[in-house]
């Protein structure tokens, strides 16, 4: 398009080219690909931009009932602890930060355990079967803090299913709730030296437990074993800043 | 597949799901609720998956809709496929891009991990992104005009007679004529370099 420029193809679109003129312009796009090009793209811009500057009453109505379902569905104080959809014989699992739990048997000055170590257990039933109900009375009763009733139901679930992660993650912070610290401890190791998930969910549970325990030392070496990446990245650094 | 209006329309049937982009056209609340309640959940959990937050969640989701409402309303998009992987994906590849924005390393290497998409499916969304990326592109390079320049193009959309335009922002005719070719000059240049 070496014979015309921007201001010209514009002239062409407003009508402000002589008759003689605009006959030449029209020729030169039949032979021109450049020109015609340019030409198109002037178009797609002036359509676009008059499509999305100017007032459009019906999207500002759509954006409003949209704001409105925003704060039904989601909601801003939520803090969610990601959780991949795992395996298919269980289906999707998530783990929700809500609320705020006491432990009085961990309590100390500080209180790491009540501010990091609200988890919900939710569980999406896919398959409707026996498993499904063990992992829907699990987090029943997980997320009633009924800690003590959740352990047998998931020793039961990792029996038909021992390579369950989330099930193994879920009985090992049960069991450190309900004395079983050993226990727990070991399950949350076990889902760490895996490469699920809930890897670095359970370092980050260790992590927890031994700040509760005041063992900064400890805390903190599995603090550093979580990558920047990791869902739980966030929260692990908030961690090591109040432990430092 | 969607097409667009120079495409080849009576060769392809619209799909039921069609209905979801005429209800978000005439801003149909029901259908909203529908869209939020049967995704939103799915949405989220993806994101929280993946590096984002619950607000992070709540943000691509309101885009992709205003999204899919654009190109429905400015674009004359037909949906050949059904609405929930579309849709679906779209948010994903959105939330994608926002990751990568925000420089760092997305996670997954595949979005479609817990939905496979059809060709069709994958076709439509991408559409619909590549258009969406295109009009921000624009936007972003008008938004580097001077403060007149901007006026000057704004009022020149608005279809009304350029005497009138003239008149009411206190200029003459031919100096309206003439900046406003300068204006769109200058931004189809800015554009033109953010392509090469």
């Amino acid at each position: 398009m070496a014979a015309y420029n921007h201001e010209d193809i514009i002239r062409y679109e407003d009508g402000d080219m002589l008759p003689e003129e605009r006959q030449l312009f029209e020729a030169a796009l039949q032979n021109d690909a450049a020109l015609a090009a340019a030409l198109a793209q002037y178009r797609e811009v002036a359509a676009t931009l008059s499509a999305r500057l100017l007032p459009d009453p019906q999207r500002d109505a759509l954006k409003e009932t949209l704001q409105h379902h925003r704060t039904v569905h989601f909601s801003a104080k939520r803090k969610v602890v990601p959780i991949k959809r795992y395996l298919t014989a269980i289906g999707a699992a998530a783990a929700i930060l809500a609320g705020i739990l006491l432990f009085r048997f961990y309590s100390r000055d500080t209180d790491y355990m009540g501010t990091y170590g609200n988890i919900e257990m939710q569980v999406a039933v896919e398959r409707g079967n026996n498993a499904d109900t063990l992992l829907q009375s699990a987090a029943l009763y997980f997320n009633e803090k009924a800690y003590t009733k959740v352990i047998p139901l998931l020793d039961t679930y990792l029996k038909t299913d021992s390579s369950s992660q989330m099930a193994l993650y879920y009985r090992g912070v049960a069991a450190t709730h309900s004395g079983a610290v050993e226990a727990g401890l070991t399950d949350l190791k076990k889902v760490y030296a895996g490469e699920s998930v809930f890897k670095y969910d359970a370092a980050f549970y260790i992590a927890l437990y031994y700040a509760q325990q005041q063992n900064k030392k400890e805390a903190l070496s599995w603090l550093k074993l979580i990558p920047a990446d990791a869902a739980a990245a966030a929260k692990a650094a908030a961690l090591e800043k109040d432990l430092k | 597949m969607f097409l667009l209006p120079n495409a080849n329309q009576s060769q392809m049937s619209t799909h039921p799901d069609q209905r979801y982009l005429d209800g978000l056209l005439r801003n149909d609340t029901r259908l909203v609720q529908e869209i939020y309640e049967r995704f939103a959940g799915r949405i989220r959990h993806h994101i929280l998956q993946h590096q984002g937050t619950e607000d992070d969640a709540a943000d691509i989701f309101q885009e992709a809709i205003i999204d899919v409402y654009n190109q429905a309303k400015y674009k004359q998009l037909q949906l050949t496929c059904p609405f929930e992987p579309f849709f679906l994906l779209i948010c994903k590849r959105k939330w994608l891009n926002e990751i990568k924005k925000r420089g760092r390393q997305p996670v997954t290497k595949r979005l479609d991990d817990v939905y496979e998409v059809g060709e069709d499916v994958f076709a439509a969304a991408e559409q619909v992104l590549k258009e969406e990326a295109q009009a921000g592109m624009f936007l972003t390079q008008f938004e580097r005009l001077g403060e007149k320049c901007r006026e000057i193009l704004r009022q020149s959309l608005t279809g009304e007679a350029q005497e009138k335009i003239a008149a009411a922002m206190g200029v003459t005719y031919g100096y309206l004529r003439k900046k406003k070719s300068e204006c769109m000059a200058t931004l189809l240049s800015y554009i033109q370099a953010q392509k090469i």
